[in-house]
């Protein structure tokens, strides 16, 4: 059974063993207090109720055995914590509560009746042992209701926040149920029961949901922002300016001039839905930017985007920013508000600038507000042709976005589709469709009525790519795949999710590629690693998760990386020159492409399985995944690392990764919002 | 403090009929919010029902318990906890073994969806169940004093 599946099963599992202890000393507390003859049918039941209590534990236990052989971070807290709590005492109750229960013969006298029960009871029953029968069932109960709130409080690494938290209530409610049980107390005993526990469920809130000590975005001790004024200010960590660029070489230097203005839109689809957006130059996607290796490349961002009124101070209206998803530039390029800029405000600029030096695929998206931005619209390709050509005849650029609940597929920045395109191609041509996912989620490609290689990923060349025949392609978030193949005599269809959304030469259309999905960590040879991956100066690790965790200001179930959401998850800190590797975990049960800034990774395994090596910039973890990556540490500044299901950073999946030595003078102050 | 349980016993009721009222608040938004979109106003949805009514209904269970109530009242109050749980940890994780995904769903996955509803139905019978016995209370209170003061 796949992890994904034993995460989902330990889920209704955990649910289910509370229900059944909680249904046990509910039926046991109700045969208590009935006569003894009339309760012996109750008793039973409760007897009955236990034994089912027993074997889902027993289950429970079963699959995080299970879950432990993909990893300790996927059972660490069910280990320490929620399976004692929970086996323990149910181990007492099988001793204690249940031959009793199968006996259900004991007497006391009525002063014995629990505190919480009414009065109006006939005497003669046998509540004497409501303690002694009760009692474990009850903790049991509350153990395993544990047992619920360690999956929602505690992520990786078990804190001792968390813990105690859990332990409080467990405790408080245990004591207060051993009080309650015993004979009956005044009323006012009943209030302060109530009271310690409304307190101590305030302090296990206050201790579990980790209140935010400082003021946002406070927790970089190193190399993060504003450390004392000491270091190199991100700021200084710009591309080169064409005045700089003379010289001998700098003479003949070409460069590109881009203006993107970021202004509102209408984008009408083929189908006849319209739909308001943000667009660069007015078009969506914004202008294909296509410039050859070795260029220049100079950008000028103005934002026209409305001023709400009687805005005059930054931080009002709609920000824009520029990153460029995939490239590496200089880490004052990188567009990230609050981190190497400020946000463009309406009527403000920005230029920005960096050498392409690595051909391929890239995109570009604004940065501030981006889980709103990109989905409206501020988008836009990036094709850095190599300065030597590839023997390719044809070469196309390919948008998938979807806009609403419409997705779309937009041909070298052609407006956006939703209906079937078609692209005629002279037959015998090699092409390349350099295949681009701009949403938020993963899309399932399929390519048929012709062989195809997989020739690049996320902008880097495949080394011994190899033809496939009706294979498909899971392309993460933010992703790019270039599709390569000779156009036959007969139509190529490419389909998207279960969308045909691109006919090379009709009418017929050929039937949607249905085979296997391809592992893209296993295609084409394995790389030769650089020796400098024999070893590691740094390891990190990052836990995905959605637990309860302090994002926005306030508690709630937040998208967290090691128990923690933006902007409280530590900074991982590296030195320039170092290698990193991180291995990537995901316990939770979403799909979470993963995007470091600033740097491609080398997939080094998943699930344990040695991967070929391929360079990438975002790649999908899946639930129950663990990815082992390497980075190396050869571009300072303070980066961003995130989510690429952009609601996801929002939610708090985003975090930086920063050079010892560099600082940041920007922050989230002045409406900067990078997520 | 059965006045204290009764006020907390409506607070609840009306955090579970708002939860009804922000699931259509939610469903009928257009364009399609992306899944997880922060700003979707079916996230009020998602707030309230994953926050304010498991909190509510722990915080009057315990009232219940302090007023003296009993056990199977404290144990209505506690209902809407557990069937959140049922919501959060049964049904979702099911439709996902189902083949139910953020993007994409299955028949069998929506088979379990709907479930959802029900589950929904089950809260606000045990809220207002637990209303009408929490008022019940009140009136004994004034009725047998000699009660509450035993």
């Amino acid at each position: 059974m796949t992890t994904a599946r034993l995460i989902a099963l330990d889920q209704i599992l955990f649910v289910l063993v509370a229900a059944a202890w909680a249904a046990t000393a509910g039926f046991a507390l109700t045969g208590l207090r009935q006569p003894a003859a009339a309760g012996r049918r109750t008793r039973l039941i409760a007897a009955a109720s236990c034994a089912a209590a027993i074997v889902v534990t027993a289950l429970r236990v079963a699959v995080t055995a299970g879950l432990a052989g993909a990893g300790w971070w996927f059972v660490a807290e069910k280990v320490t914590l929620a399976l004692p709590l929970v086996v323990v005492p149910a181990l007492v109750s099988a001793a204690v509560s249940l031959p009793r229960l199968l006996r259900g013969t004991a007497t006391g006298s009525p002063s014995d009746f629990p505190a919480g029960i009414p009065a109006d009871i006939p005497a003669g029953i046998p509540a004497g042992s409501a303690r002694i029968v009760a009692f474990p069932l009850l903790v049991t109960a509350y153990g395993a209701v544990a047992g619920i709130a360690c999956a929602v409080v505690i992520s990786y690494p078990v804190t001792a926040g968390g813990a105690a938290a859990v332990l409080a209530l467990f405790a408080v409610a245990s004591a207060a149920t051993w009080r309650l049980l015993g004979p009956a107390r005044s009323p006012r005993h009943a209030w302060q029961a109530a009271g310690t526990c409304v307190l101590a469920l305030a302090l296990a809130l206050t201790i579990g949901g980790g209140w935010p000590s400082g003021h946002l975005h406070s927790e970089h001790d190193a190399g993060g922002h504003d450390a004392g004024g000491r270091g190199v200010s991100v700021d200084l960590l710009r591309g080169p300016a064409p005045a700089a660029a003379g010289g001998p070489a700098g003479a003949r230097e070409r460069i590109r001039r881009f203006t993107l203005t970021a202004q509102p839109a209408t984008v009408r689809l083929p189908s006849g839905g319209a739909a308001e957006a943000w667009s660069f130059n007015g078009q969506v996607p914004g202008p294909v930017l296509r410039v050859r290796q070795g260029d220049l490349v100079e950008v000028v961002l103005r934002n026209r985007l409305p001023v709400r009124e009687s805005a005059e101070q930054a931080g009002t209206g709609q920000g824009v920013t520029i990153h460029w998803h995939g490239y590496d530039v200089p880490a004052a390029e990188d567009g990230v508000p609050g981190v190497t800029q400020d946000a463009v405000w309406p009527g403000q600029t920005h230029v920005y600038r960096f050498r392409a030096e690595d051909a391929g695929t890239y995109w570009y998206h604004s940065h501030q507000n981006s889980s709103v931005a990109v989905p409206r619209g501020l988008f836009g390709l990036l094709v850095v042709d190599p300065a030597t050509p590839v023997p390719e005849s044809e070469d196309h650029v390919l948008a998938l976005h979807t806009f609403g609940s419409r997705p779309t597929l937009s041909v070298d920045g052609a407006a956006p589709s939703d209906l079937l395109t078609h692209l005629p191609l002279p037959p015998g041509a090699r092409t390349r469709l350099r295949v681009v996912n701009t949403d938020t989620q993963p899309v399932v490609l399929g390519l048929s009525g012709a062989p195809y290689r997989i020739a690049a990923v996320d902008g880097g060349d495949v080394p011994g790519a190899t033809d496939l025949d009706g294979a498909r392609l899971h392309l993460a978030a933010g992703g790019r795949y270039d599709l390569t193949f000779t156009v036959p005599s007969g139509p190529v269809l490419l389909t998207a999710g279960n969308r045909p959304a691109l006919l090379v030469n009709g009418p017929a259309t050929p039937p949607p590629a249905a085979g296997p999905v391809v592992d893209i960590t296993r295609y084409g040879t394995p790389a030769a690693l650089p020796a400098r991956f024999d070893r590691f100066d740094r390891e990190t690790t990052w836990v995905l998760d959605k637990t309860l965790a302090v994002s926005g200001g306030l508690p709630r179930l937040a998208q967290t990386v090691n128990g923690k959401a933006w902007p409280n998850i530590p900074t991982p800190v590296v030195r320039q020159g170092e290698t990193v590797r991180i291995r990537v975990v995901n316990r939770g049960t979403d799909t979470h492409p993963m995007h470091p800034h600033g740097h491609h990774v080398r997939i080094l395994s998943r699930n344990g399985v040695p991967a070929t090596g391929l360079p990438m910039d975002t790649f999908d973890v899946a639930p129950g995944e663990v990815w082992e990556v390497a980075l190396v540490a050869d571009n300072p500044g303070v980066w961003m690392s995130h989510c690429h299901d952009l609601a996801h950073a929002a939610q708090g999946m985003e975090f930086h990764l920063a050079y010892e030595g560099v600082t940041t003078p920007y922050d989230m102050t002045n409406g900067n919002h990078p997520a | 403090m059965r006045k204290v349980f009764f006020g907390l016993a409506v607070v609840q009721l009306v955090a579970v009929l708002a939860q009804f009222y922000l699931a259509t608040f939610g469903a009928f938004e257009r364009p399609y919010p992306a899944p997880g979109d922060p700003g979707a106003a079916i996230g009020y949805h998602a707030m309230n029902g994953t926050m304010v009514i498991p909190l509510v209904s722990l915080v009057t269970a315990i009232a219940a318990l302090a007023a003296r109530a009993g056990g199977r009242t404290a144990g209505l109050a506690i209902v809407p906890f557990v069937l959140v749980a049922v919501q959060l940890f049964v049904i979702f994780p099911l439709a996902e073994l189902a083949g139910a995904s953020e993007t994409a769903t299955t028949t069998a996955g929506l088979f379990v969806l709907g479930f959802h509803a029900l589950d929904g139905v089950a809260i606000l019978a045990a809220a207002v169940v637990l209303v009408r016995r929490a008022h019940a209370l009140t009136k004994s209170t004034a009725a047998v004093p000699a009660h509450a003061a035993a």
